[in-house]
């Protein structure tokens, strides 16, 4: 009889094992389709698309990958500055009107420095000096967002160390959660590309939006009500002075609102995808339906697209699904790391591992990867 | 040309061997170690409607490259020319984008061996169960395969051998979402065994 005990215990745990583990709960597709779908690395490790200068007959891209600052006609690159260990550039933004590239490193001394296109050569000097404040971060608009010791937030422009573009607030405890920019559309001034400053104190979250030109920027804070959500992605449409504001959660629901202060409308959880920080989300709209494009985390999940009405912020019409092919056919086993919008509905898009490509919405194509055009 | 000739040699010994007396017994022993390499010979998909079945190695096929294995076996004789065991090994292939893919396979074996002698020819019948691994996806799935073998056996007790066959590996989804991506994988192993018979 205790025989009989110890065989139907081990039975009864082998087949919960079984249970337990056959159900692949954790993964974001098939494990023979994700291995199927692999992509071999073209060994560039893409980290942002600086932007593209379009003032010289020979249009230039500028770019950052793990191994430093680059610039490519489209066809053949070189290396401008070269990542070192405790000196590797985080982000950068490209000046066109002062022909610099400004930069950020990890060399803790929260000063910003520069690439001279014009004598093709580092400046010697640092461009800025922003040691007097404890977190410093430039954005890809050239925006600069700090945090000084008595806890107060502010955005300045890289030129100007010593008047703040816009004050989001003082918020003891706070940390900078994320900044959140259009796909696409990050390096644009913040006149026609608002962001989005999340904060947080480990529990709460509290969620600025950044518009404005000049010194008429303001920081405008949203509802009580998403102090418990964590955004992975925002993006913004404006319609004729009308703005529509879409944001994704870590989770997969998107909330939709015609006005900063809300009210913040739910508009599809898609229950089984999840986001990370800074996901792409791009809007495109034909004229009549927009879609938001988003890539879902996991890089086996294609791009997932969300439609609804043009200029609505409510659940009416929505509908979603995956897109594996058209413009999004290389896009289903690729991190998407950032993109460049070159005009309405075509990109760059870069890549984690699997190089950068060319898309065309609106013409539903894609090319092939490091076959990007400018 | 020299290789030509010792064929018919091989099969005149394999023919004496079909007629020679049983060298084992029921109740023989043989432990096995093998170690070789998995060639990823397809994977087929069952919902989709085209491209359903991707043959060979590599991005755009089965997206895996060529791998290795090792396992442990032990199988018993329960007749003269069948013996009854298990085995459970340790695979692994890289996908294109260098990433790992893992197999643990545990299985019963069923070996027929017509050949036995100082040549042994088993051939094998294997059904169990797979914990397989890649990226974020995991799971404990089925498990078949078929062998053939050649063991050479110099001496009375030990043997080395070559083996091949082919592996059959499903994958059946419990979500729904994921059910389009339920497979059937195939491998072929090729490995060289050392033996030790009692």
């Amino acid at each position: 009889m205790k025989k009989n005990h110890i065989l139907t215990s081990i039975t009864l745990t082998l087949l919960l094992s079984f249970m337990l583990l056959s159900c692949n709960a954790d993964a974001t597709a098939g494990l023979f389709r994700q291995i199927s779908e692999s992509k071999a690395p073209v060994g560039i490790v893409y980290k942002q698309i600086v932007g593209i200068d379009s003032s010289s007959s020979q249009k230039a891209l500028y770019f950052l990958t793990d191994e430093g600052l680059y610039k490519s006609d489209g066809t053949s690159s070189s290396r401008l500055v070269a990542n070192a260990e405790e000196n590797i550039i985080s982000t950068a933004y490209l000046d066109t009107t002062a022909a610099k590239v400004v930069f950020q490193t990890n060399d803790g001394t929260k000063k910003l420095y520069s690439y001279n296109l014009i004598t093709g050569a580092l400046d010697s000097a640092a461009i800025a000096d922003f040691s007097t404040f404890d977190f410093v971060k430039l954005l890809p608009n050239g925006l600069v967002l700090t945090k000084d010791g008595s806890d107060a937030f502010a955005l300045y422009k890289y030129t100007d160390v010593n008047a703040a573009v816009v004050s989001i607030g003082t918020l003891p405890g706070f940390g900078v959660e994320a900044v959140l920019q259009p796909s696409g559309t990050k390096h644009q001034d913040l006149s026609t590309t608002p962001l989005l400053v999340s904060l947080t104190d480990g529990s709460d979250y509290k969620h600025y939006y950044v518009s404005g030109s000049g010194s008429s920027s303001t920081a405008t804070a949203l509802p009580a009500a998403t102090e418990d959500i964590r955004y992975a992605s925002m993006t913004v449409i404006n319609n004729s002075g009308a703005i529509y504001i879409y944001m994704l959660t870590y989770e997969g629901a998107l909330y939709g609102a015609s006005s900063v202060t809300g009210p913040f409308t739910l508009m599809h959880t898609a229950s089984t995808k999840s986001y990370e920080k800074h996901a792409f989300m791009y809007a495109y709209s034909d004229g009549a339906t927009t879609d938001l494009i988003t890539k879902p985390k996991g890089i086996n999940e294609p791009l997932y697209v969300i439609s609804f009405n043009d200029n609505t912020v409510d659940t009416t019409g929505v509908s979603a699904e995956p897109i594996r092919d058209g413009y999004g056919v290389y896009l289903d086993a690729v991190e998407i790391v950032d993109s460049y919008e070159k005009s309405d509905g075509t990109l760059l898009i870069a890549t984690l591992n699997n190089g950068m490509y060319g898309i065309d919405i609106g013409g539903n194509t894609s090319t092939n990867t490091e076959n990007y055009s400018l | 040309m020299k290789k030509l000739l010792l064929l018919p040699l091989f099969l005149v010994l394999l023919s004496a061997s079909l007629f020679a007396a049983d060298t084992y017994d029921k109740g023989n022993q043989i432990f096995s170690f093998k170690i070789g390499t998995t060639i990823p010979a397809f994977t087929h998909f069952f919902a989709d409607d085209t491209n359903a079945t991707l043959v060979g190695l590599g991005e755009d096929n089965t997206g895996m490259k060529v791998g290795g294995y090792g396992a442990i076996s032990y199988q018993v004789f329960n007749t003269p020319k069948t013996a009854i065991g298990g085995e459970i090994g340790y695979n692994f292939n890289f996908s294109a984008a260098k990433m790992l893919f893992t197999a643990v396979p545990f299985y019963a074996k069923y070996s027929y061996v017509p050949v036995q002698g100082e040549w042994d020819l088993p051939i094998s019948f294997g059904l169990g169960g797979a914990y397989i691994k890649y990226n974020d996806a995991s799971m404990m799935t089925m498990y078949a395969n078929m062998e053939v073998g050649v063991t050479w056996f110099p001496g009375e007790n030990w043997g080395f051998g070559i083996n091949t066959g082919l592996w059959l590996i499903p994958e059946f989804n419990y979500y729904e979402e994921l059910q389009q991506d339920n497979a059937l994988v195939g491998f072929v192993p090729i490995t060289l065994s050392i033996s030790y018979r009692q």
